[in-house]
Order: C-alpha cells, then sequence, then structure tokens
C-alpha cells in the first residue's frame, strides 16, 4: 500500500503554533478561547459579532483582540459575558459558531457555553446571548478544555486548508489541538467527497471538538462513543459516523495494533460517512484527504517511515502535512 | 452508489434446474456431476480434470462420466480432483465424497503443490498445502426432495470461480476460487477458497476467518471486510435500524463495498488484498433474486454478496 497523494491542496501557514503557558491557569484558558478564535478566522471564517470588557458594547468586528478583555462570567443571573460569533466562508456553507465565556459558577475556567447555527446569529448584548436557530453544543457547566481550571499548560495547535486544486475554494478545515503529545481537541469542517445522489445542500460537515482524554479516535468517529461529526444534509442537522474498513467488530486500524507483519506499513483506511437519521439514512460520501490508521501509532508519527514527512497521526487519524516541519505536540 | 462494472467476463451455467427424483442419492450424484461438468466446460477459463476415482478404479481421466460412478461412502468411493491453472500452475479442488450420507462430503484445496500424493478407490490423494475446507460435511442445505438448482459462473481467464445452489426460493450453499487483487506485492500465489454449505453471510465471512489462502507455505485463514460504524458492519442484519440493510433514504440505492481480506494471525496480520467482481450486500433489504441494475441484471445479490449475474435482461435467479 503506497501512500496515497492528497487530493486537495494543502495550506499549511498555520501549523506547529506554539502556544506557551502565561504561568497564570486563569489566563492560560483566556488564552486558548482567543487562540480559538484567532486560528478559526486563520482557517477562514469571520467575525461577524463580539462583546467583550473592552467596551462591553456588541460590535460587528473583533473585540477579542485581548485575553485581558474576557473574563469568565457565571451562567446564572444577568451578567456582562464575552461572546463571539465566527462564521464560516461561502463553500464551507457560512455555518456559524457560537462561543460565549460563562459557565455555572463563573470559576471553572475549563468551561464554556458553545453552539452553532446553520441560519446564523442575530442580536445579542453585554447581558444576554445572540440568538439563531442554533444547536447547542455545550451548555453551562460543561468543558471546552480538559485540563483543570487551575492548571498551568503549555500547547501546540495545527491548523489545516484544504483547497480545491481548480477553483482554489475551501473544502476543508481543520484544527488540532495538543496538550504533552494528547490531541485535546479536534474540528474539522469538510466539503462531503463523493455524495451520493439525491444530496443537494449543501454537502458539507463538522466535527466540534470536546475536550477529550484522547482526541480523534476510532471510539469517538467510528464507534460513536463519544462525539462523532455533525452535518447538515439537505437542511437537517444529522449525528454522523465516520466508517472504515473492519472486521469482528471494529475498525481494521482498531483492531490491528501493529503494522502488516509482511510489508511493514501501517494501514490508511478510507473514511466514509454514515447517517442513520430518519431520510438521510444510509452512506454519504467519504472525506477527502483524511484516513484512519492503527491505534498501534501516537499522535506525530509520520507516514511513510522515510523521514518524508508526508502525512501525520493525529492519532487515530491521518491528514497531509508539509512535508518538511517536526510536530509541536504542546 | 453508483453500480460497479464488472472486471472481467464471464461464462454461466446459472439455473441448471433439478427437479427431486425423491431419492437423495440420486439427487446427489445429479447435482455433483452437473456441478463437475459446469467447472470442466464453462468458456475459456474452464477448470481440468486431474485425476479421478468412481470407487473401483483409479485414473487421471474423468471417471464420473455418468451419475451411478459416483459413489458416497466411507470405504471404496468417488473422489475427484480437478485443477484451475487460471489461479495457479497446480491450484487444484479435490471433491471427495467419503460419507455415508450423500449430502455430505470433503472439498479440499491445493494452492501451488497438487494432490500428488496417494490416491485410491478409498481414499483421495492428498497435498503438501492443502486445506480442508468443509471435511466429510455438508457441501449444500438443500432440503431433501425439494426441486433445486445450480448456478455457476466461471471467469474467462479462469482466475474466477463462483457457484451457488438454490431451492424453496433460498440460497443452500456458495463457494468462491478466485484470485485476489490489489495485493500486497509479497503475496506470490494469492489464490483464495471459501465453501459454505449455507449462504455468504456477515457470520462466517466477516465475523470468522472462514476464507483461506496460502503464503510462504502457511495457510492463510482470512476474515473478509467490510466498511464498519457503531461496531457493526455497514450491511448487518442483525441491528435493523442500522443504516446498511435497508435503501439509502438520500439516494434511494444501495452501497457498494469490496470485501477485503485481512489476517489477524500473528505473523502474517494484516490486509492482504481485496475480492475481485464481489461486493458485500445489504443483508436485511433485498431477496436472493434482487438483481443490479434492476432493467440490465449484471449482478445478484447471494445472501451477503453480490456477484456477476449474465447480464441478460430477461434472465432472473430461480
Amino acid at each position: 500500500m503506497g501512500i496515497p497523494t492528497p487530493e486537495l491542496t494543502w495550506d499549511y501557514t498555520n501549523i506547529n503554533v506554539d502556544l506557551n503557558s502565561t504561568g497564570n491557569g486563569v489566563n492560560d484558558h483566556k488564552q486558548m478561547d482567543k487562540k480559538w478564535k484567532d486560528m478559526l478566522v486563520a482557517l477562514g471564517f469571520s467575525v461577524k459579532l463580539s462583546c467583550s470588557s473592552l467596551d462591553w458594547a456588541v460590535r460587528s468586528y473583533d473585540t477579542w483582540t485581548s485575553i485581558s478583555y474576557l473574563p469568565l462570567q457565571p451562567y446564572f443571573g444577568d451578567y456582562d459575558r464575552p461572546w463571539i460569533v465566527l462564521k464560516n466562508c461561502a463553500s464551507m456553507g457560512g455555518l456559524e459558531l457560537c462561543l460565549l465565556r460563562q459557565e455555572w459558577s463563573g470559576s471553572n475556567e475549563n468551561n464554556c457555553r458553545f453552539f452553532m447555527s446553520r441560519d446564523g446569529f442575530s442580536g445579542g448584548s453585554r447581558n444576554s446571548d445572540p440568538a439563531g436557530n442554533q444547536w447547542t453544543f455545550l451548555d453551562y457547566g460543561a468543558h471546552w478544555y480538559w485540563t483543570a481550571s487551575a492548571t498551568t499548560f503549555n500547547t501546540a495547535w495545527h491548523g489545516f486548508i484544504g483547497r480545491d486544486p481548480i477553483s482554489g475554494d475551501i473544502w476543508s478545515q481543520r484544527l488540532f489541538i495538543l496538550e504533552g503529545g494528547v490531541v485535546r481537541h479536534y474540528y474539522g469542517f469538510e466539503k462531503l467527497k463523493n455524495p451520493v445522489s439525491g444530496i443537494t445542500d449543501p454537502t458539507y460537515l463538522f466535527m466540534l471538538g470536546l475536550g477529550t482524554a484522547a482526541g480523534p479516535t476510532h471510539g469517538n468517529l467510528n464507534r460513536g462513543t463519544s462525539q462523532p461529526y455533525r452535518a447538515c444534509i439537505n437542511g437537517s442537522l444529522q449525528t454522523v459516523y465516520l466508517s472504515c474498513e473492519g472486521y469482528v467488530d471494529y475498525s481494521l486500524g482498531e483492531k490491528l495494533a501493529v503494522p502488516h507483519d509482511i510489508t511493514g506499513e501501517w494501514p490508511l483506511l478510507k473514511a466514509g460517512v454514515v447517517c442513520e437519521g430518519q431520510g438521510r439514512r444510509g452512506y454519504l460520501g467519504e472525506l477527502y484527504d483524511l484516513w484512519f490508521t492503527s491505534s498501534g501509532l501516537a499522535a506525530g508519527d509520520m507516514f511513510p517511515g522515510d523521514g518524508s514527512k508526508q502525512l501525520i497521526t493525529f492519532p487515530n487519524i491521518v491528514v497531509p502535512w508539509d512535508g518538511v516541519s517536526t510536530p509541536l505536540l504542546g | 452508489m453508483a453500480i460497479p462494472a464488472r472486471t472481467r467476463t464471464y461464462s454461466y451455467g446459472v439455473n441448471q434446474t433439478f427437479r427431486s427424483t425423491g431419492v437423495a442419492l440420486s439427487d446427489a450424484q445429479r447435482l455433483m456431476r452437473a456441478l463437475k461438468n459446469s467447472l470442466k466446460t464453462l468458456g475459456s477459463g474452464a477448470w481440468t480434470v486431474v485425476k479421478s476415482s468412481d470407487g473401483t478404479t483409479v485414473d487421471t481421466s474423468d471417471l464420473w462420466d455418468a451419475d451411478a460412478k459416483l459413489i458416497w461412502g466411507t470405504g471404496s468411493h468417488s473422489w475427484i480432483v480437478l485443477r484451475q491453472i487460471g489461479m495457479a500452475t497446480n491450484f487444484e479442488l479435490c471433491i471427495d465424497l467419503n460419507s455415508a450420507t450423500t449430502t455430505n462430503a470433503t472439498l479440499a484445496v491445493s494452492f501451488a503443490a497438487g494432490f500428488v500424493t496417494g490416491g485410491t478407490a478409498s481414499a483421495r490423494p492428498t497435498a503438501s498445502d492443502e486445506k480442508v475446507l468443509i471435511s466429510a460435511a455438508a457441501w449444500h442445505s438443500i432440503p431433501a426432495s425439494t426441486n433445486h438448482q445450480l448456478h455457476v459462473m466461471v471467469g474467462h481467464d479462469g482466475k474466477v470461480t463462483r457457484f451457488f445452489f438454490t431451492a424453496a426460493n433460498a440460497l443452500r450453499g456458495y463457494a468462491d476460487f478466485s484470485v485476489a487483487k490489489g495485493t500486497i506485492t509479497q503475496w506470490a500465489n494469492p489464490s483464495v477458497a471459501f465453501w459454505t454449505s449455507t449462504l455468504p453471510s456477515t457470520t462466517n465471512l466477516w465475523a470468522a476467518a472462514n476464507v483461506f489462502g496460502i503464503h510462504a507455505g502457511v495457510i492463510l485463514s482470512l476474515y473478509v471486510g467490510n466498511h464498519v460504524y457503531g461496531s457493526v458492519p455497514f450491511n448487518s442484519a442483525d441491528v435493523a435500524y442500522r443504516a446498511g440493510g435497508r435503501l439509502n433514504s438520500v439516494s434511494n440505492d444501495y452501497p457498494f463495498f469490496e470485501p477485503t481480506l485481512i489476517c489477524a494471525t500473528s505473523g502474517y496480520r494484516g490486509r492482504w488484498g481485496k475480492l475481485e467482481d464481489v461486493y458485500w450486500a445489504p443483508q436485511a433489504g433485498p431477496p436472493l433474486s434482487t438483481m443490479y441494475p434492476v432493467a440490465t441484471k449484471i449482478w445478484v445479490q447471494v445472501g451477503g454478496l453480490i456477484v456477476p449475474w449474465t447480464g441478460d435482461p430477461l434472465t432472473t435467479v430461480m
């Protein structure tokens, strides 16, 4: 099995972004929120609306320009709370994300509120949320980051933009956040490859990464025990699995934690998209330039083994790499 | 998902219908000889008879020239060895009627060496690299005294042979002798074999290693891989609400997933290749006779698999 040639044209400008600890646990979490915003903007999102302690006004530009403007606030009561709405580019369906620095007590810095909307958010004020036809991803009392609130930590960020080699349109955006060699977050926004006939609107899907202990694994993408992808399929929000080759019960990569005994090669398994939702049930298509691999590999392992650094493991999925850089692992 | 094209042409001996005589021996003799004759005569990729026994005589010719020459028994009995050079120089199938029960037989293959050792009127020859697929056990599951059919298809170059039995609107046995495609380069003789007396399914292909091959003199036990999610294969019949086993509610069609060959035995672990001109089919959905496409009938569903069919719009599975 050779190394596949990526189908999209990949922009590696935003890989190996180091985010070192400020030395203060609260500020480390604040800078995570700001960096999340900065990285998504770098990958093609734009700031649609924002509100922060800069002036506590709702602005149509980015006011999350400093972590000092991002105090975490309690959920109950009409406290002023920073929030931001990011809108994805047109080729990715214009999906909007809303992050609010607000949680149950206002003291758990690793919690936040997180929503998304296909139709978009509007309104909002310093003490009320912007609203839309929205889907709640995290609400008060939920971790968005795994590391405990008062803990200091370093992270490494790897952002990828995949473009249609013909039109230059963005067809894939991926963001991996690692701490101590472990992928804690994975965000993926994908245009569906080879969609089955009948999918007309708008053929993209997205993964929003919760703070997890292991990142994008067979368990949470293929087996669906954690947080599988979501997709808008013909106007309907659906939960989808990523399928791949397997036998007996699980994927080949999960069953065999070793390279091929004869060839010495690790598996690269095509990722399909499967939905069980009523009216959207079936195999819907595939993902560009993303493969499942063996659980015997660790985040940062490269394909092939000749030092050419063409693909990188994160940790059970494999995506294109720039061929040059040594990955930072946080 | 678009219906794939076949990669090779086939000679077909399908819908060979046999009305039960009401006598188990007569039914078995007729069906087994028809199978041998089909393998021996179908197209440019036909098999050849290497040696045989009619329970009295052993010869390098085909002694199974009449139904009565097929003798079942544990003492003197009939056997035959067929060779398929399209798969390997000495890829051979030995059919041994070594049981007092006519629905039983021993089916063994030799991947390269051939059945060159022994061979008498009471014992089949053996091969140094043989794999017994079925050992004095059921070679089909056709109910007694039931009309039945034989369906055989042989690729033009002999690299793919498949046959199956039907009776009472159900699949009653299936076999595949083929050369794997997309193999690892180290696999010098990627011939594989599978025979079940029931039907090819998730249970006996995906969840159990019942396809056999050989590498460097070691028999490989191979699982047949499929797309999986949620801990089940896509075409699982056991979990009806799953996406497989039903029409895609967006595209209104069924998926075609290529069956891969996976070994889990230490020293040989990994994917070795794929089966050619066969796809996983939804098991809980269409029945045995479902054709793809409906109009042109180039594929037919047999159990959990979809295999080539005649392409004759007027020919359906009997």
